[in-house]
């Protein structure tokens, strides 16, 4: 099971993890629109106050996009035979821990705390922080660090079976790519967001 | 149970070779210094990959679905063992 979760690229075939990949992008997407959370970035989710229908769905398939492309010309550089539906595979699968964090702003909670939180500390005015307040955000930002290690283990099983990438060479190479992703997925989007 | 076959030694983990042949039917011994065929130097896993590679003529994705593995898995698999096998035919002739 435990397996499953990790590094589902070993056992399942290229077009089942697509559909289950693609169908999650969608479900992302829905809760995206409707718990107010944009994707924009490759490692990246921020709640705001109200999103447009489609904006989930640009975030999704430009960070997305961007990363797969990074990280294919990697492994094709790592190992030849590398197959790009096996690198994109491992981009849809990794997001997947993003989509439930977004339940966590239902009914705006997470962004309406942390505006309060952050408009305190701008006003100087957040001597003795309410802890009540805090405490759900504490919980967020723990199980938020959870739900990256876990998306980053998945993005890198899925690009190590995809490429046959061994050794800490490749590990580095990955991380690389990954925050050049992260980079250009952010101003790519931020640039289709100011046309 | 089949008895496998060692082909590194107990004592100091080097390759085994074949000093002793005999045959069954006329207990006729063959005595002398052979070394292993290069599929007799891989460990039995990979010598089963090796036949079944064979069995689905070539076919890593036929391998895969009878596996129960991913393709790229089947085929890291080959790449591995045509990796070690590059590697023991280099340090037998060097």
């Amino acid at each position: 099971m435990k397996k499953i979760i990790i590094n589902p690229f070993e056992k399942y075939a290229a077009t089942t993890l697509l559909a289950v990949g693609l169908a999650a992008m969608l479900l992302g997407w829905a809760a995206g629109f409707y718990f107010n959370a944009r994707f924009d970035g490759a490692i990246d989710l921020h709640f705001v106050e109200a999103v447009g229908v489609y904006d989930p769905l640009v975030d999704l398939v430009i960070s997305i996009g961007i990363t797969t492309l990074m990280l294919f010309g990697l492994g094709k550089y790592i190992n030849r035979k590398t197959r790009l539906i096996d690198v994109l595979n491992a981009s849809l699968m990794a997001k997947i821990p993003f989509y439930f964090l977004t339940v966590f702003n239902y009914n705006g909670h997470i962004f309406k705390t942390t505006e309060k939180l952050m408009t305190g500390v701008q006003e100087n005015v957040l001597n003795a922080p309410d802890f009540s307040a805090l405490l759900p955000i504490l919980v967020f930002s723990l199980i938020a660090l959870a739900a990256l290690v876990l998306a980053i283990v998945l993005w890198y099983n899925g690009f190590r079976v995809a490429t046959n990438a061994k050794g800490n060479k490749s590990v580095f190479l990955f991380v690389a790519a990954l925050l050049v992703a992260e980079i250009l997925s952010k101003v790519f989007i931020s640039f289709i967001v100011s046309i | 149970m089949q008895p496998k076959l060692p082909i590194h030694c107990p004592s100091c983990e080097q390759s085994l070779s074949v000093s002793q042949l005999s045959c069954t039917h006329c207990s006729t011994v063959v005595s002398g210094n052979y070394a292993l065929p290069l599929l007799l130097q891989i460990n039995e896993e990979e010598q089963n990959f090796v036949l079944q590679f064979l069995l689905s003529s070539g076919s890593l994705k036929e391998m895969a679905s009878q596996l129960g593995n991913s393709y790229p898995t089947v085929r890291n698999k080959l790449d591995d063992l045509i990796q070690k096998i590059n590697q023991l035919k280099t340090k037998s002739n060097p």
